[in-house]
């Protein structure tokens, strides 16, 4: 599509809107340039498990080799907890639905978490993303 | 593996309005930020994390200056808050609650402010969706729940003509909101708040923390409601969150880096169920009784002081087929709500708004 030079009449006329236009130009220039663009590396490997509030047990998973089960105390009764190199699990829980469970092994860095039990397992943020959703 | 990087680019700032420059006080050229209410930002940092099981999840709270009082404030706020919305629990004792309702047998009560409030939310969310939120499908709801998570059996479909009958009888009934925080339900349906709780609760804890004029947070009730503040650990990338999307198959996730924003999501991997090929989970479709949704993850980001919208507008994310994505934000967006959206399914990416900045990410 050719464009066409408007004219200084149309200029004339329409100045206050072409300065309006050129200064929202600008400020959606500088936001553009504001925002950081970032590339991630590296996974959570560190995991804390937490009863009802207070760390019971911190694991490196990096340095877990082997296969391990072990049980903490939950509130409604014991939860097995699964972990291996750079994954965790919660294993058996009594609570009825069994969400936390059913998450199976986890080597992404979101939270196991069984409500009923107050048990969760949370990987701590390698400093590269706050949140993982 | 190595994956590609910035998909999409556009400013998220321009269009949701983060940013605002100016100079410093020190009249060097670091930008100075926005921030919605009075208070302090960076400085020292003493950062204070709390956690509490609430909504049947983790929430966790975390300030960066030692504000204790205020977490207490917050987590007794949510405490509550747990209690008004359960229907399945009698309320602890003086409240009335969601299940108070639910059990009044079609009579007016007398509810408290907080959950009057939430409701009068739940009813702007059904407007605002076109009704791919409905507070009122709380009999569908408890059925499926019993059928995909009840306890001593596997998993199992409903009968899907009681599903039908009930909701059937949800779009027959109303919510009466009356003076003096009264409350009746006509017709006969339950309500459920499942999916406006979490973003109503961080409404709440938003207002303790403008409250206390606290500007530096990250508050997470589970991964579906998170309240965004300013991030006085990053400061010297513009005071933002790094919040990386899931993708839970493949690698595709993606992130974003935000501030002063509230961020829904709502994924059906969370408590999914396989029946066949299909995947059920707690998402249900208000309109049709179905517990498939089209979308495996709605994301929805806006305005921080906006959380039940927000998370109700992450279900009609889910629970919108692709091709229709773009009519629900052009009409959330006309109806005022400043919002972007964002939807995956099966690894890749159905929806982006104009202007919702992520970028891919590099795994090692
Ligand atoms: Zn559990």
């Amino acid at each position: 599509m050719a464009l066409k030079f408007p004219g200084w009449n149309f200029l004339r006329k329409h100045w206050l809107d072409l300065m309006l236009y050129l200064a929202v130009l600008a400020l959606a220039v500088t936001g553009l340039c504001l925002l950081p663009v970032f590339f991630s590396s590296g996974e959570a490997h560190v995991l804390n498990i937490n009863v009802d509030g207070t760390i019971v047990k911190t694991v490196d998973l990096a340095r877990q080799q082997e296969e391990e089960h072990f049980e903490v105390e939950g509130t409604n009764g014991p939860v097995t907890i699964g972990i291996k190199k750079n994954a965790a699990a919660i294993l058996a829980s009594p609570c009825p639905e069994q969400y936390c469970v059913r998450m199976g092994w986890v080597d992404d860095g979101r939270p196991i978490v069984c409500a009923y039990s107050h048990v969760a397992l949370l990987f701590v943020s390698n400093g590269d993303v706050d949140v993982i959703l | 593996m190595k994956k590609s990087s910035l998909l999409f680019t556009l400013s998220l700032g321009a269009v949701l309005g983060l940013f605002s420059c100016g100079g410093t006080a020190d009249g060097s050229s670091s930008p100075v930020l926005s921030q919605p209410w009075p208070g302090e930002m960076g400085g020292n940092i003493d950062p204070e994390q709390s956690t509490t099981f609430a909504f049947d999840t983790l929430l966790y709270i975390t300030t960066y200056h030692g504000e204790t009082a205020v977490h207490d404030e917050i987590i007794d706020t949510l405490q509550k808050l747990d209690s008004l919305f359960d229907p399945y629990n009698a309320p602890v004792p003086g409240l009335t609650s969601v299940y108070s309702l639910n059990n009044a047998g079609g009579e007016p009560l007398a509810v408290d402010p907080l959950l009057y409030e939430a409701l009068q939310d739940a009813l702007e969310a059904e407007e605002a969706t076109g009704g791919l939120f409905n507070p009122l499908i709380g009999k569908a709801t408890a059925l499926y729940k019993e059928a995909f998570y009840g306890e001593g059996h596997e998993p199992y479909l409903p009968d899907m003509d009681e599903v039908q009958s009930f909701i059937e009888e949800a779009s027959g009934s109303s919510l009466v909101l009356g003076e003096n925080y009264t409350v009746q339900i006509q017709g006969g349906a339950f309500i459920d708040l499942g999916g406006i709780a979490k973003g109503f609760a961080l409404d709440k804890t938003i207002e303790i923390l403008k409250s206390h004029g606290v500007c530096d947070f990250l508050i997470q009730l589970s991964g579906s409601s998170i309240g965004l503040g300013n991030n006085p650990e990053r400061m010297d990338q513009g005071g933002t969150f790094r919040v990386r999307i899931n993708t839970y198959v493949g690698d595709n996730d993606h992130i974003l880096s935000a501030r002063f924003n509230g961020l829904s999501t709502s994924a059906t991997y969370e408590q999914q169920v396989m029946f066949g090929p299909d995947r059920y989970s707690h998402i249900i479709n208000p309109q049709t009784g179905s517990a498939v949704c089209p979308n495996d993850i709605g994301v929805v980001i806006g305005d921080i002081e906006s959380n039940a919208m927000l998370d109700a507008f992450s279900t009609a994310v889910c629970l919108t087929p692709g091709e229709n994505l773009a009519a629900l934000d052009e009409s959330l967006n006309e109806k005022g709500y400043d919002v972007g959206l964002f939807a995956m399914k099966d690894g890749e990416d159905v929806y982006l708004s104009d202007g919702f900045e992520i970028s891919g990410v590099e795994l090692p």
